[in-house]
């Protein structure tokens, strides 16, 4: 065996003793305002590019989902799928794809869920240590910046993140669309995810500024369902939060298997014998019937 | 009181030959200089009263900064150098952060101590990150966490003690023994409040008014008092 | 990405006491994620008690089934007789091995009752590798779901309705941990004596 050995020390510190002189370190670092490079070690490998593409493997970001959000006259929505996938097989089906960095700012996630999860959290930890220093809550504005630039910090060491951060500060609604590549977007509407595009297409359609609260819920639910329904890769669960001026609340969270018969309640089909290999049973009568005249000719 | 002075008083790292260091020593007595502060514990949460000394009448008295949220559980009273306290509290409130990020849950008040004691220890160590003297402050820390109410006092020394209700700073000695004399530990929050104000009204020169007092409390979240609030309890006094 | 799971598709044929069924779910997926049509049966009729179930590449179904049905018609004219289901998979099997070197990209699964009523399943590779059994086959790109499902609900010797129920729920949980199938399903059972019924299932529709 002469390939890369993997530095496997960290697992070894769970003592108190060794764990506190490396928070001592971390700490003194965030009070220099650079809590957000949590210097994670590099593989010591000649060939970074190749171990990336080789590791990738092993971690299996979570690609498929749809994600939203938009801001209109009475806050933000945000409305997210819970599916996670692993190539074709369904991982899980009950995801929480919304992170609650505090009671005023929501996260949503798209990608890897690890890289969310962490990043996101420890974004929650530079939020609240700002708003202790500084005795007021952050502003939508900075808090995406401080997560775009953490990301960009990491960018091309294989982070995978499509992420919204919405919240509500003292200039009102805030929504940024944050990725691992380093691009932070100010927008009204973003939909993040494979399923995107079709949540992009009932959004848009049905989005007007002064839509009520219960109007810009319903019309998130329905994005994420009806992409739900077209992208193989979304599913399970739609989760709906509106975000106010008093800070975030849980709307609703429908299971997909109930709610798709409740936009379209199931018909019986009357004689599906003739249905075969896509051909319904008024296309098959139809061909025998030319068939047969031509026939008869 | 320190007539040997000599060589031992000026090294941090070098005990005397009678067991003593000197630097420390000399760091808590710059406490005994700073404004007092005082904290009283009851059942039903923790109570932090400080005195803010306006040098001048020209000073800002609300710049004068005594009392910290240190995480929504934990709070805490200093007095001594503030400068060096806001090293403190800022390296407590990024411990309480680091403590939640890790375990998912809010940290315990006597690890948070701990590493503030840690940190003023840290004088003692080497390396980068070494202070060059010790930290010439102390704090009244209360907090909440799933064992109850803490109040505990730590020093220069890197010592924590826990206290029911504990006063330092200028006025201590007279304010302890009133503490002594009145605590109870059948405390109501407001009981305690009005003692913490009295207590430290008897201490002070100044005339007790919204301006020279500071009051804050952890019952259970980390709250602190509005100058309306703070009038109320002078006016039940 | 693997071709054979371009378009998704589960599908299970089973037997019982004098019946057999076969099951198919109904997405359509191009470019693997986007669901195109969900009303898409995989099952194609030979004749009244043969029915045959094609996964993988939807344009290889199609036309492999179409060059089946052509060969099975011709034998029907030819013999004055239907295929058996075990001839019907020999035909089914040669046809695929013709393209050795450049297969259909389409796994079939054959299900049927022969002259006596007896019943007669069995699956294959996108060569014609025969795997017949007598009691489950599955295909599609998550055989490893509706396998386990299968082992776990299969009975023998069942009769027509309760054969219907265990495949419809082998079908409906089979596909639930699958990206690429499901949106509803279609079962068939032919039965010895009471001719055949078809019913679509009504499922999760993500």
């Amino acid at each position: 065996m002469n390939g890369p050995t993997l530095d496997f020390s960290f697992l070894d510190a769970t003592a108190r003793g060794s764990m506190a002189s490396k928070h001592v370190d971390e700490s003194l670092d965030a009070i220099d305002g650079n809590m957000h490079e949590c210097n994670f070690k590099a593989p010591a490998v000649e060939d970074f590019e190749g171990f990336q593409r080789e590791v990738i493997n092993y971690v299996k970001p979570n690609h498929g989902t749809t994600t939203l959000a938009f801001i209109f006259e009475h806050g933000i929505v945000v409305a997210v799928d819970s599916r996670a996938s692993q190539g074709p097989y369904i991982s899980s089906q009950t995801v929480k794809k919304v992170i609650e960095i505090n009671p005023f700012l929501l996260g949503t996630m798209a990608g890897g869920a690890a890289d969310c999860q962490f990043w996101q959290r420890n974004l929650g930890i530079q939020c609240r240590l700002h708003e202790l220093e500084n005795g007021k809550r952050i502003t939508v504005r900075a808090a995406s910046k401080l997560l775009a630039n953490t990301l960009y910090s990491y960018k091309g060491k294989g982070l995978s993140m499509g992420t919204m951060v919405a919240g509500w500060d003292l200039n009102g609604p805030g929504l940024y669309y944050v990725d691992s590549e380093g691009t932070r977007l100010k927008g009204q509407r973003f939909s993040v995810g494979s399923g995107s595009l079709f949540a992009y297409g009932v959004l848009d359609q049905g989005y007007k500024w002064d839509l009520t609260v219960e109007e810009a819920c319903e019309l998130g639910r329905r994005a994420i369902y009806h992409a739900t329904f077209r992208d193989a890769f979304s599913g399970g669960t739609v989760s709906v939060y509106h975000v106010g001026a008093n800070g975030w609340t849980k709307v609703t969270g429908d299971d997909v298997g109930e709610l798709h018969f409740s936009y379209y309640p199931a018909t019986p089909v009357d004689d599906v014998d003739a249905h075969c290999g896509g051909e319904g049973k008024k296309e098959a009568e139809a061909r025998a019937a030319t068939e047969a005249s031509a026939m008869e000719t | 009181m320190f007539q040997t002075r000599s060589e031992y008083d000026r090294g941090v790292n070098t005990f005397s030959p009678e067991g003593r260091l000197f630097q420390v020593e000399y760091a808590i007595e710059a406490i005994k200089l700073g404004s007092t502060a005082i904290a009283i514990k009851t059942r039903e949460g923790v109570v932090l009263a400080v005195e803010k000394r306006a040098t001048s009448p020209l000073m800002d008295a609300s710049s004068l900064e005594k009392i910290a949220e240190i995480d929504a559980h934990v709070g805490c009273a200093v007095s001594g150098l503030t400068a060096d306290a806001w090293t403190m509290v800022e390296h407590g409130r990024a411990e309480c952060q680091n403590h939640y990020f890790t375990y998912n849950e809010p940290m315990p008040v006597l690890s948070c101590t701990t590493s503030l004691c840690e940190l003023a220890m840290s004088f003692a160590g080497e390396g980068e990150k070494r202070m060059s003297r010790p930290f010439g402050v102390a704090l009244l820390v209360a907090g909440k966490d799933e064992d109850g109410y803490h109040l505990v006092h730590t020093d220069p020394s890197g010592t924590a003690v826990q206290y029911k209700a504990k006063a330092i700073g200028s006025g201590s000695e007279g304010a302890q023994t009133a503490l002594q004399e009145e605590y109870r530990d059948d405390l109501t929050l407001k009981e305690a409040e009005t003692l913490a104000l009295k207590t430290l009204k008897a201490v002070m020169e100044e005339k007790v008014n919204t301006t020279n007092v500071d009051m804050a409390r952890v019952a259970p979240a980390y709250v602190k008092y509005s100058d309306a609030a703070i009038q109320e309890i002078i006016d039940r006094l | 990405m693997s071709i054979m799971s371009y378009n998704g598709a589960a599908v299970i044929a089973m037997t019982g006491k004098d019946c057999v069924a076969i099951a198919s779910d109904l997405r359509l997926g191009i470019n693997q994620n986007q669901t195109a049509a969900v009303d898409y049966s995989k099952l194609h009729k030979i004749h009244d008690r043969l029915y045959l179930g094609l996964t993988g590449l939807i344009a290889d179904q199609l036309t492999l089934a179409q060059k089946l049905k052509f060969k099975h018609d011709m034998y029907e004219l030819r013999e004055n007789r239907v295929m058996s289901p075990k001839v019907f998979g020999a035909v089914v099997s040669a046809t695929l091995y013709e393209k050795r070197f450049s297969p259909y990209y389409t796994e079939p699964v054959v299900a049927g009752l022969d002259a006596d009523g007896k019943p007669y399943i069995t699956s294959m590779d996108l060569i014609g590798a025969d795997a017949s059994t007598d009691d489950f086959v599955v295909a599609g790109d998550n055989v490893e779901s509706l396998f386990g499902v299968c082992e776990s609900f299969y009975k023998r010797d069942l009769d027509p309705e309760a054969l219907f129920e265990v495949i419809s729920h082998c079908l409906t949980s089979g596909v639930n941990r699958d990206c690429l199938s499901g949106w509803g399903g279609v079962v068939t059972v032919v039965t010895k004596g009471n001719g055949t019924f078809t019913r679509t299932l009504k499922s999760r529709m993500d």
